[in-house]
């Protein structure tokens, strides 16, 4: 930049910023939607769910699934767990 | 002064020895073409010859011989040892050895003690 | 035959992706078919600096897992013909990366006959690294003149010649280049930074290049414009340089002298 420039000011310095700030707006809101998408959590919960309810009923750790969906406006936990035969039913004490 | 013994099947490289590696010339020499990095450990059981800078490691008579040398073009390293006694040189190298070609050789002191020599080595 | 170059470097932040989009950039505008591939594993890169982070829909782990095929994932380059990037996946499961599917990758882009595929390595020495170097050909390795990026470059140089598919079959080793960037000729003169010659003495590979520290480096990523398409700047002319080097070309080394500027200058600004 000649010192005429940096003496009236330049309008060259904002463009390529205010760029970077509008591509970047996009794409970290898109970053964050994917990450809300898979919480953490969920891979401990069934562990945890498996354990709490073996202690009541015997199942095996695939027969618990959890899953987090977004329906419309709220979001639903659906915890699905098939039951054994009414006869292996009894869990280790 | 018996010079050291070469032994057989002496251990070659050809390219520099980089920083985090590690070299151990069993029973043998071991020559080092392109030097030796900052952080590189080179261990033989017999003598070391570096071609190129030597910043790094060098153990020589890891097993004990006491005859082992280490031989570089260029004398800068972090440690010397032969067979277990050693040398660093955290406060730096003196002038007349540092950058030129040296060896590191065991020499009998007066009190039958085995002291590290560094001596410059006159090549041309 | 295919060449397939990886741009390491060990330490952050040396400008491994500045350098692999603007050297990709390059390879193509002499009309070289090439693939750009981001390597990071979780990080995505790439795909911002290139411009192209709005046509991101299928990454490179989707490809390795088959959710998608090599034609849906690569996104052609809108800045210059024959130049194709392979964007990173943002999953935080370092496994999703295996060797084999690496290799089918690149197998598969041989055969799509590109020329150059120049695979983007992220920072360390952690497993993305690693598949980044394991299929490569060539190295570009990335190093500022500052002590722990020379030590850095040290140490991946090491793992180069040791972790390397070339290395374990023991067939021709990787053929490595140094890329010294962030250069400041002036503070070099000042005896404040190391010159590009320690540099070299320090790391004993060939020079490919010196990319001087330059504001047109920030300006290209903030736009998504890799540098080397910037008119008349010294950090674009020294990428044009690097790419000649590479393809066999002599470049004298520009961008590497300090000219004390005249009175006028000193007094006015320049």
């Amino acid at each position: 930049m000649s010192w005429l420039e940096k003496f009236f000011g330049s309008n060259q310095q904002p463009k390529s910023a205010s760029l970077a700030k509008e591509r970047l707006t996009l794409v970290i809101a898109h970053q964050r939607d994917a990450e809300d998408n898979t919480p953490d959590f969920l891979p401990a919960l069934q562990k945890d769910l498996v354990a709490v309810i073996s202690k009541y009923i015997k199942i095996n750790p695939d027969d618990i699934r959890v899953q987090m969906e977004k329906k419309g406006n709220y979001e639903v936990l659906e915890v699905n767990i098939v039951m054994p035969e009414p006869g292996a039913r009894k869990a280790n004490a | 002064m018996t010079p050291a013994a070469p032994a057989a099947n002496t251990m070659i490289i050809e390219r520099p020895l980089r920083s985090g590696q590690q070299i151990y010339a069993r029973g043998s020499d071991v020559v080092i073409l392109g030097g030796v990095s900052n952080g590189a450990e080179v261990i033989a059981d017999g003598s070391i010859h570096c071609y190129g800078p030597l910043r790094g490691r060098a153990l020589a008579g890891a097993q004990g011989n006491t005859a082992a040398r280490i031989i570089t073009t260029c004398f800068a390293p972090e440690l010397v040892s032969i067979a277990g006694v050693y040398r660093t040189f955290e406060r730096g190298i003196t002038a007349n050895l540092a950058g030129k070609p040296a060896h590191a050789v065991l020499r009998a002191s007066g009190s039958g003690q085995q002291t590290l020599n560094i001596e410059t080595l006159q090549l041309d | 035959m295919t060449r397939v170059i990886v741009v390491t470097s060990g330490k952050g932040g040396v400008g491994k992706t500045t350098s692999s989009a603007s050297f990709a950039s390059g390879l193509a505008l002499r009309g070289f078919k090439t693939a750009v591939i981001d390597f990071d594993v979780g990080l995505r890169n790439l795909d911002l600096i290139m411009g192209c982070e709005r046509r991101v829909v299928y990454d490179f782990v989707n490809v390795i897992s088959g959710d998608a095929n090599l034609h849906q994932a690569l996104i052609k380059d809108r800045h210059c013909e024959n130049l194709f990037v392979l964007p990173a996946s943002q999953t935080r499961d370092k496994d999703a990366l295996t060797e084999e599917g690496v290799e089918k990758i690149l197998n598969d882009l041989k055969h799509m006959g590109f020329d150059y595929i120049v695979c983007d390595s992220p920072a360390g020495i952690e497993h993305g690294a690693i598949m980044a170097l394991t299929f490569a050909d060539e190295a570009i390795v990335v190093t500022n003149p500052e002590v722990s990026s020379i030590r850095d470059s040290d140490r991946i140089l090491g793992i180069l010649q040791s972790k390397s598919r070339r290395a374990r079959d023991g067939q021709e080793p990787v053929k490595e280049h140094l890329l010294i960037t962030r250069y400041s000729a002036k503070r070099v003169d000042e005896g404040e930074m190391l010159s590009y010659k320690d540099v070299q003495e320090l790391l004993r590979v060939p020079l490919i290049g010196v990319i001087p520290e330059s504001e047109s480096v920030l300006q290209a990523s903030n736009a998504g414009t890799p540098v080397i398409h910037t008119k008349e700047e010294d950090a674009a002319a020294a990428y044009q340089d690097v790419v000649a080097r590479f393809l066999g070309e002599e470049r004298e080394l520009r961008f590497v002298n300090f000219e004390k500027p005249g009175i006028f200058k000193r007094l006015f600004g320049g």
